[in-house]
Parts: structure tokens; C-alpha cells; sequence
């Protein structure tokens, strides 16, 4: 088991999925159902068939944009968990710009600029922890992690106050109008936002070849020896927490113009936790990143799937996600070693 | 006597540490072992605490031959061995460190009757430890008063201190002085580790000079001469000759003059550092290590900036830091990535912003092949830290003469190394002072830098002597300031 899991990154992501699996099994046994229809309802309603995967791809696309943000943050070994909060922020910016602009310009101005506003309010939410970190050296971790609770209470204000939508019964800003509704493919429920995945997935993987990735890996590997190649430490910690910022907050515009149509007191759905947990556990590499996410994306929604067929509740997913975590981080300690 | 090693030895791996030292100490007695870097000093004692066990030989306590299975043992026997590295826990109080680990130390913690204990024991002294302080609130002096008084209340009879004031300056000093007087009146038997003279001819009684893991001088500390004792340091070098043919220097390439460092990560500074490298020129820097000789390659190296005076530097210069899995490499990442750390922003190894993978590749190749390291490593490694030690060196070394086209900063550079590859180090480095470049040499080993230097400055404190001849002739007085008489 432990000498399959260090083999390769994105093959222990497997062996920990299929071990995870079994597991489960177990479990759905326990519980009275068959396992074999139990996963045969995952595995349709998450993979299944177009209409399926069309669904996967809608909780896969705003996790992996929020994912590959994170990347050089973590490379340069600075642990920032503000995705949650900046996803929110950038959300709500989101919503709020498309209303305001939507009356004064054509569409696809509108989406753009929208689109801008939503990373901008990531990048903003990320600021403060990054200053501190880059200037006096104060722990990301807990300014993020902070910044993440006041991003939670501000929206829930906002959205029981000013942001809230005229005669909406629920807590919930406007919805945005339909004509700035990211295209949907074909006549499935996937939107054109997935077309951006691959752009994305070769950026990042451009960018550990450029000299200023290999800067920041080397920071994140060895601080003082990326003294001796002239990395500037600061520029490298100010630009990738705000590069993280601004993924998760398009991931946010993603959310709304594709998903949700509106900013409900909902919004926060711990996607930002858990595209930290596949990056930090995916050794911040982008294969194993992208089968994460859509490992997860596809656990997600054919859970919701098995609860309708079998009965066995939606949570399931947590379980299996906290497995395969759990045992990827078997791989860490071994590394650390 | 109370306690006594009879010609013990102890070897790790290829290096013998202690070779057949025999020693004693007394009751009511101050006994100063003292020496170089690496001359056994500290093993010699981590052999009579009961930390490590001797390869051959015996120790001796009250006439009686001893083996201890563990540190445990050997308190209970009434030695105590005080490191450099305080062995407190900062996080709780005096009292609260008091009963940790006493033998007497049952369930319930006394924290009032250890605090009793504090005051019983540290009555008399200028300064008097609040037990409810927590450790990390105290000075390192009274860190340090801290753990003698621990050791006292274990019921230490032979307390060991190692290097006792490196870390506490004057106010340690006169601290020092008091709490062996104050042991000498209790008939405790005192070892005390140093390199600095003046301070052991003041404050101990007897007096052994180590050397590579034998004593070569032993007499009572009434009467020593300093002179004496700082060659014993040494060694004798009257077999040393030159292994360069010295050339006479150019125009100079480094030059720091009156540069001051307020203090770097690990708390040391630098205080009026004078020097100059010129061409054709190997300038060397004696000292004991942890004297700020990181930090004087760093600003030497350019990697840091002084805090005031002057310094003139080329803008590229090879740097072979002491620790390279700190300073030099990163370990995790691959032999490529670590090839390129200088040259990752030039053409042809980056162009347009991008690394181009096969001149990457080809760069890295060239860098082993000059150390001769097989370089289809550079595709067999996917970690530097695959590597061998001695490879990862030769690595660094490749890295930084490539590098270097006037100015090398060597910081023990030939650690790690086989013969033969140190060998080529010195060859190549002798190639480029003969090419015209200079090298600034930082080595705790004085025979190397005798053999292989033009000149000589001693490292003390974070000051340096003035520019002393790298001959025989000068060994006495190098040895001196070494020694910190001058």
C-alpha cells in the first residue's frame, strides 16, 4: 500500500481513491444497500452519461480555477487558505457589478468587466494578509483564515442589507439577468466555462518553465539560496497570494454566471477548502490537481445521485473525500522523511 | 579524585574524535579542557556524562571503574553535563524545569517546594531567578545560572560546562566566576570546556590542551603561559610548507572596509570588518566556528548588505557556503534546478522569459562533468538529495567556479569531499588565482589555510585581526589572537 502510494503523485491519488472505494463498500453495507448499486448510481450520475457529466463539470470548474490559483502560492511555500473567503467576496462582487453595469452596456462587456470586478474582489480580499506576510512576516495561515470568517459574517450582512434584492423572500441579492448567463453547450447543463479549463491547466503548466516559476519554486524550497538567484521574496510572496486571490474570485463570477444566478447566504460551500487540500496534498503539481478535482466534482455529484436511487445520504462523499485526503497524506509524511 | 577518564577513545566512522585521552578531576577543582575546533572536547565529556560510550578505555568515579547505560546513570552518579544547547523548556517556569526530570521527582509536582529549592541554591548570587519566570523570558546568562543550579539541586558532585560563556559576554563572565567559587566552597569537581584562553588562565585550577582528540599539554593554570598554550593549540606547524607558489597580487577585486552587521538570523554581528582580496591572491579566515564566519561569507558573497561601512565587490561572485543543504542547494528539488540558480535569467539557458529544457540539461551536465560526477545523474536524480554528500558538494563547487569570474568565497569548502576530489578543488582553485581571480577562504582548520593561503586574518566575536603571513614565522602570532590573547 504505502510503496504504491509513493510511486507517483497522481497514481497514489488513485490507489488512495480505489482503497477509499473499498472502504466505502464497507460501509454502504452496513447501511443495508448493495454496494455494487450503491457506486453503480455514482457512477451514472456522476460520469454516467452526457447529462452527468455536463453536472460534474459545474462543481469541477469554479474547484479547479480555485485550485490552479493556488499552485504557485504553494510551490513557494506559502500555505494560504483565504480561497473560501476571496471565492465569496468575488461571488458577490460578481453579482453586484453585472447588475449595476448590465442596464449601460452590451453583453459582453458587461461579462467582462464583471469578470474583472469578481478577481479584483479576490485580489483585494487576499491584500491584507499578503502585505502582512510580504512586509512583517505575520503567519498567512491565521490572516487568511481570519479573513475567510469576516468574508462569511460581511456577506451574511450584505446580503440581509444593502446587497439584498428588492422583494427577494429569500436571503439573496437579484438575480442577474439571463442574457449575462455564461452560454451553455449544446443541450446539456455544462456552460462554455469549462472551455476555459484547458487554457488554464496550460498556463499553469507554462509557468513552472519560466524563470519566474523557477524563482518561486526555489523560494519555497530553499529561502535563502533564492537570495543568491535574485528572486525578490517579497514580489514572490505579494504575487502569488494575489494570484490565488484572483482565481478564486473569477471561480466566484464562474459560480454565479454558471451555476447559481444569484448570491445566496449559501454561497460559501467549502470549495476553497478543498482546493487547498487537493493542491497541498498534490504537491502543488497540476496533474494530480486536475485529477483531484475532477475526482471530487464527480464524488459529489454522484452522491447526490446515490442518495436519490439507493438511499444512502449525500454526506457519503465526505467520508470518502476525508479517505482518500487521509491517505494521500501518508504520502507527505513519507516525503517529509 | 572524584572522576576520570583513563585513555579513552571514541571513533565516528572515518574520523577519530578521541584518541587514548586520559584525565582527572577533583574535588573542589576547576579543571579547563581547551582546544581547537574538533579537537575532541566535547566527545571526551559526552563520554564522562554517560552520553556516548567509549570505543576503548575506561571512566573512573571514586577509584571505581564505571559503565553508564544512559545520561539517567550518570546524574544519579552526580555528573552533570551542561551543553551549549540548554537542554530548558522555554515554555514553562524555573520552578517548573527544576522538576523536570529530577531523580527525586515523583507524581505530584512540588512547583513551592522547587521554588524553596531555587532560592536555597541561588542565595548569594547578584541576581536572584524569580521561579515563576517563564524560561523563555530569561536571559541566556540566566539561562545558563538556570542550569547549574539544576544540576546542583540533582546533586551534581562533577558539573561539566561546555564553551560556559560563548554566549553571555561580560555579565556571564563575572557570573562565571561567582558560580566557581561558589562550587569550588560546595567540593564540586568542575570541567570546563573553552577556546578562550585569558578566561581559563583567570578561572581554573588545572589546565588540558586538546588536539585532534589527545592532550598535548597538561599542567596547573598558576604559571601557564598563554604563548605556550596557543601553540599547543595549533600544533606544530614547522613541517607546513606552502602547497602554492604565491604570485604577487594584482589590483584588488574585494574590499570591505570598516563594515558593521547589527545582527543576523542567528543573533551574531560584525564589528569593523577590514579586508582585501586582490588578483592572483587566496585571502584565509582562521576561527573558531560560530564566530560570524556565516556571516562574513554572506557579506563577503554579496548575498547580504552590510550596515554601514564601505564595501566593494565584483557583481558576480562564486559562493561555497558551509551549510549547503541551507545555504547552497534545494534539496527537494532537481540537480537541474539547482545547476542554474545564477545563470537561470541569461541567454541561451532562458530566452523570452521562458527555460529552455535542453540547454538547462546541457548547462547542468557541464557543471558535474567538472567535478567528475557521472551526469546521466542529472536524469536519475528527480532530488538533489538522491545525490551523495560528496556529489551535492562537488555540484555546489562546479555551480560557483563556473560562476566566479573574479571573486570565490570559500566556506570550508572541502567538506564532504574524498582526497581526490579535494584534490581537484585545490587544483582548480589554484587554476583560477593563476587566471587572475581571488578567493576569500573561511576555515576553522589552520594547517589548510597555511598550506594553501597568502594571507591570514583571525575571526574573534565577529571582529578581525589585522592581515598576518600565511608562514611559519607568523604561526605564533596567529595563534595568539586564535586564542584570544591579543
Amino acid at each position: 500500500m504505502t510503496r504504491l502510494l509513493a510511486r507517483s503523485t497522481t497514481m497514489s491519488l488513485v490507489v488512495a481513491t480505489a482503497f477509499a472505494l473499498a472502504v466505502g463498500a464497507v460501509l454502504i453495507a452496513a447501511v443495508g444497500v448493495n454496494p455494487a448499486d450503491a457506486y453503480r448510481t455514482i457512477w451514472n450520475g456522476s460520469v454516467g452519461s452526457a447529462q452527468a457529466l455536463a453536472q460534474t463539470s459545474l462543481r469541477m470548474t469554479p474547484l479547479l480555477v480555485m485550485a490552479l490559483g493556488l499552485i504557485p502560492a504553494l510551490r513557494a511555500g506559502i500555505f494560504t487558505i483565504g480561497s473560501e473567503g476571496q471565492f465569496g467576496v468575488g461571488a458577490l462582487t460578481a453579482a453586484l457589478t453585472t447588475l449595476a453595469v448590465a442596464p449601460h452596456l452590451p453583453v459582453i462587456p458587461t461579462m467582462a468587466v464583471a469578470a474583472l470586478a469578481a478577481a479584483l474582489g479576490g485580489v483585494a480580499w487576499a491584500l491584507i494578509p499578503a502585505l502582512l506576510r510580504a512586509y512583517f512576516a505575520v503567519d498567512e495561515i491565521l490572516t487568511t483564515f481570519a479573513f475567510n470568517f469576516i468574508a462569511t459574517f460581511l456577506l451574511l450582512w450584505l446580503l440581509n442589507g444593502p446587497a439584498r434584492g428588492k422583494g427577494q423572500y429569500l436571503v439573496q441579492t437579484d438575480p442577474v439577468p439571463q442574457n449575462t448567463w455564461l452560454p451553455t453547450i449544446s443541450d446539456t447543463v455544462a456552460n462554455v466555462g469549462l472551455f476555459l479549463l484547458p487554457v488554464l491547466v496550460a498556463v499553469a503548466v507554462a509557468f513552472g518553465r519560466t524563470t519566474a516559476g523557477y524563482r518561486v519554486r526555489l523560494f519555497g524550497s530553499q529561502p535563502s539560496l533564492a537570495l543568491a538567484a535574485r528572486a525578490r521574496p517579497r514580489a514572490i510572496v505579494l504575487g502569488t497570494m494575489l494570484v490565488a486571490g484572483a482565481a478564486a474570485g473569477f471561480a466566484g463570477w464562474l459560480q454565479v454566471e454558471g451555476v447559481d444566478r444569484a448570491v445566496f447566504a449559501t454561497v460559501f460551500r467549502g470549495y476553497g477548502y478543498l482546493a487547498l487540500a487537493l493542491v497541498a496534498l498534490g504537491q502543488a503539481k497540476v496533474l494530480p490537481t486536475v485529477v483531484g478535482a475532477l475526482l471530487f466534482a464527480a464524488l459529489q455529484n454522484g452522491s447526490e445521485a446515490m442518495q436519490l436511487g439507493v438511499g444512502v445520504s449525500s454526506d457519503f462523499v465526505f467520508v470518502m473525500q476525508g479517505l482518500v485526503l487521509f491517505l494521500m497524506s501518508f504520502r507527505l509524511t513519507r516525503a517529509a522523511r | 579524585m572524584i572522576a576520570g577518564l583513563r585513555s579513552v577513545s571514541k571513533r565516528y566512522g572515518a574520523l577519530q574524535a578521541v584518541d587514548g585521552l586520559s584525565l582527572e578531576v577533583r574535588a573542589g577543582e576547576v579543571h579547563a579542557l581547551i582546544g581547537g575546533n574538533g579537537a575532541g572536547k566535547t566527545t571526551a565529556m559526552k563520554m564522562l556524562a554517560g552520553l556516548e560510550r567509549p570505543d576503548a578505555g575506561e571512566i573512573v568515579l571514586d577509584g571505581r571503574r564505571i559503565v553508564f547505560g544512559s545520561r539517567r546513570d550518570a546524574i544519579r552518579a552526580g555528573i552533570s553535563f551542561i551543553q551549549q544547547e540548554f537542554s530548558l523548556v522555554e515554555s514553562l517556569t524555573c520552578a517548573e524545569n527544576l522538576l523536570l526530570g529530577h531523580p527525586d521527582q515523583r507524581f505530584r509536582l512540588d512547583r513551592a517546594a522547587a521554588a524553596r529549592t531555587l532560592h536555597r541554591l541561588g542565595e548569594g548570587y547578584e541576581t536572584s531567578l524569580d521561579p515563576d519566570r517563564k524560561v523563555r523570558t530569561l536571559s541566556m546568562g540566566e539561562r545558563q545560572q538556570l542550569e547549574i543550579l539544576i544540576a546542583l539541586s540533582w546533586g551534581a558532585r562533577v558539573v561539566i560546562l561546555d564553551e560556559p560563556t560563548s554566549a553571555t559576554g561580560e555579565a556571564g563572565l563575572r557570573f562565571l566566576r561567582e558560580t566557581l567559587r561558589r562550587l569550588r566552597e560546595q567540593q564540586v569537581a568542575v570541567v570546563y570546556i573553552s577556546h578562550k584562553l585569558p578566561e581559563v588562565l583567570e578561572l581554573a585550577d588545572w589546565i588540558t590542551v586538546m588536539r585532534r582528540g589527545t592532550a598535548v599539554w597538561h599542567g596547573a593554570a598558576r604559571g601557564a603561559e598563554a604563548g605556550e598554550l596557543a601553540r599547543a593549540m595549533v600544533g606544530d606547524t614547522a613541517l607546513l610548507v606552502s602547497r602554492r607558489e604565491h604570485r604577487s597580487p594584482g589590483a584588488a577585486v574585494l574590499r570591505l572596509e570598516g563594515a558593521e552587521l547589527h545582527w543576523s538570523e542567528e543573533g551574531r554581528s560584525l564589528h569593523e570588518i577590514t579586508l582585501e582580496v586582490r588578483r592572483h591572491e587566496i585571502l584565509g579566515i582562521a576561527g573558531v566556528a560560530g564566530n560570524g564566519q556565516r556571516e562574513l561569507a554572506r557579506l563577503a558573497a554579496g548575498v547580504i548588505d552590510s550596515d554601514g561601512g564601505a564595501a566593494v565587490r565584483p557583481e558576480r561572485t562564486g559562493y561555497v557556503a558551509e551549510d549547503r543543504a541551507r545555504d547552497s542547494l534545494a534539496l527537494d528539488l532537481p540537480p537541474t534546478d539547482n545547476g542554474i540558480v545564477h545563470v537561470h535569467r541569461r541567454p541561451p539557458i532562458a530566452r523570452a522569459g521562458f527555460l529552455r529544457f535542453d540547454e538547462v540539461r546541457a548547462f547542468t551536465v557541464r557543471l558535474l562533468e567538472r567535478f567528475r560526477i557521472d551526469p546521466t545523474a542529472v536524469d536519475r536524480a528527480s532530488a538533489t538529495v538522491q545525490l551523495s554528500g560528496g556529489n551535492q558538494q562537488r555540484l555546489v563547487l562546479g555551480r560557483e567556479l563556473e560562476e566566479a569570474t573574479e571573486l570565490l568565497v570559500l566556506h570550508n569548502p572541502a567538506r564532504g569531499l574524498d582526497l581526490a576530489a579535494a584534490a581537484e578543488l585545490y587544483r582548480q582553485l589554484d587554476d583560477f588565482c593563476v587566471a587572475g581571480g581571488a578567493a576569500l577562504w573561511i576555515s576553522p582548520d589552520l594547517e589548510e589555510l597555511l598550506e594553501w593561503a597568502d594571507a591570514i586574518q583571525v575571526l574573534v566575536d565577529g571582529r578581525l585581526s589585522d592581515r598576518l603571513p600565511a608562514n611559519e614565522a607568523a604561526v605564533a602570532e596567529i595563534a595568539e589572537r586564535l586564542a584570544g590573547v591579543v
